[in-house]
């Protein structure tokens, strides 16, 4: 007898309200504890979030974001991973099981009011659940995270549910299409990163779900680089903007300017990382920063040159040590790292992906999605196309971070 | 003039567990865990002390099995528990 029962579904109608009623057919099912919706960010999120709301059972919680969308000059990524592919949709998880239980709170203004109201939100949900924060099992307990990207603050959040918790969450940044024109003529680019509940869609906002679970599950981090000779001090930082979007400005590596240095360490001259508001995207997915624990290596992307200077979209601190990263094998990596879920949990009854659209850029332009896909369709899947991806308490990017359930009757 | 020798203790103690943490951790992650850490047990890092350690090393150990093994994890806590400061 199954202890969990998850149904999956997209649907890639254009309207709103059709796409979300054909969505919800699929996934629709007795006892929904969650539904898990992610979205194109071409759709009008608020009219998609009015058509969610209408059709979900009162007694079922709500979680969902739009994809980082965009569609520029060798730049394209926004797609959904389902079970069927990566596909420009409506998709959606539902999640069954008398042995889950889920509350959804919701965190607004958070530019201004990150500390009060993600405290709020984890203290509000802890009390719904029954849950005494300090002490929570981790075994039977996790979280997951959405947060709009241009908010700049996931990373003070995530280190706040955990100093005040022993929560640890999965997630990612929602950041919505991102249009070039405002980016390159106005200066404003960014995108809309749309935090859906079942209170709205908002931005400036973020929200939690609490999951109190008799299933087993597992969260995992993967990435596919290893550092080379090329090591870096963190020396000089100061916080900026591109467009809307916070950014870290490192000023110097090893006491020198970073563009210098970073371009030094390539052999390559400062145009190859394109300019400042067209950044070679390309070139920089191929060459980011980071650092190992054992064999996995964490990432921190260089998103851009400015001036003499290099914008990181993750906080970084001064003193902070970081090598130059190279690429290994992708599929090869997400193969073993999912066949190693698989004899962790026995079974698994269904995945919830959060992967870098950096990370399928690089995919598709190997021509290794389809590989992916396969790897990856072990059960009903949804999978998002992240801007940042959040593990335990810290973010990062060009990485796949994931959440597995399994299922106690089955392993 | 005691106080003086408790503080210059008390900045051993949290060099000498970063001294344990980096080899195995990096230094971004090992900064991390101490840092969110200390919050969690409410002091700030430069504070921690010999009395607090025992509930400092009950924290650390989930957020290292984000990183490491149980056993990696059983011998770093065995490590700093046998730092003299």
């Amino acid at each position: 007898m199954q202890n969990i029962k998850i149904k999956t579904g997209f649907s890639q109608k254009e309207n709103e309200e059709e796409a979300t009623k054909e969505v919800f057919e699929k996934i629709n099912q007795d006892n929904m504890k969650l539904i898990i919706m992610f979205c194109h960010g071409n759709y009008n999120q608020l009219k998609l979030n009015r058509a969610w709301r209408a059709l979900i059972p009162p007694e079922t919680a709500f979680i969902g974001c739009p994809s980082l969308t965009m569609n520029i000059p060798f730049f394209r990524v926004g797609d959904m991973l389902t079970n069927q592919g990566y596909k420009d949709c409506v998709s959606a998880m539902s999640i069954a099981s008398d042995k889950i239980e889920v509350v959804v709170n919701l965190m607004r203004d958070i530019k201004n009011n990150w500390k009060k109201t993600s405290t709020q939100a984890l203290v509000d949900g802890a009390k719904t659940l029954n849950l005494d924060l300090k002490n929570i099992d981790n075994e039977k307990c996790f979280g997951l995270f959405f947060c709009d990207t241009m908010s700049g603050c996931e990373d003070d959040i995530l280190e706040n549910f955990y100093a005040s918790s022993n929560l640890l969450f999965v997630g990612g940044g929602s950041t919505g299409k991102m249009e070039l024109s405002s980016w390159l003529f106005k200066g404003k680019g960014g995108g809309s990163g749309y935090i859906h509940t079942r209170e709205g869609a908002f931005t400036d906002a973020a929200a939690i779900a609490i999951i109190k679970s008799g299933i087993p599950f597992k969260i995992d981090l993967i990435t596919n680089f290893y550092p080379t000779q090329h090591k870096f001090e963190v020396t000089k930082v100061s916080e900026t903007h591109m467009g809307k979007m916070k950014m870290w400005k490192i000023e110097e590596l090893n006491g020198r300017p970073a563009l210098e240095e970073y371009t030094k360490a390539l052999g390559v001259s400062k145009w190859s990382l394109g300019i400042e508001h067209l950044p070679n995207i390309k070139y920089l997915l191929n060459h980011p920063l980071g650092f190992m624990v054992k064999e996995r290596a964490y990432i921190r992307f260089i998103g851009a040159r400015k001036g003499k200077s290099l914008l990181m979209p993750s906080k970084i601190e001064e003193g902070k040590t970081l090598y130059l990263m190279e690429k290994t094998d992708l599929a090869e990596v997400i193969r073993q790292s999912i066949d190693k879920l698989k004899n962790q949990l026995g079974f698994v009854s269904g995945l919830v992906l959060f992967q870098c659209g950096l990370q399928k850029l690089d995919a598709d332009s190997l021509k290794e999605t389809a590989s992916l896909v396969k790897t990856f369709n072990i059960a009903p899947l949804i999978g998002l196309t992240t801007f940042r991806e959040y593990y335990g308490w810290l973010a990062f990017e060009q990485s796949l971070v994931l959440l597995a359930l399994g299922d106690v009757a089955k392993k | 003039m005691l106080k003086n020798n408790m503080n210059a203790t008390d900045k051993n103690l949290i060099s000498e567990i970063k001294n344990v943490l980096v080899p195995k951790l990096n230094e971004f992650i090992a900064d991390s865990v101490i840092r969110v850490n200390c919050r969690r047990i409410g002091v700030e890092p430069q504070d921690l002390n010999m009395d607090k350690l025992p509930i400092f090393l009950e924290k650390i150990e989930v957020s290292l099995l984000l990183f490491l093994t149980k056993e990696e994890i059983a011998d770093i806590i065995q490590k700093i528990k046998n730092l003299r400061i």
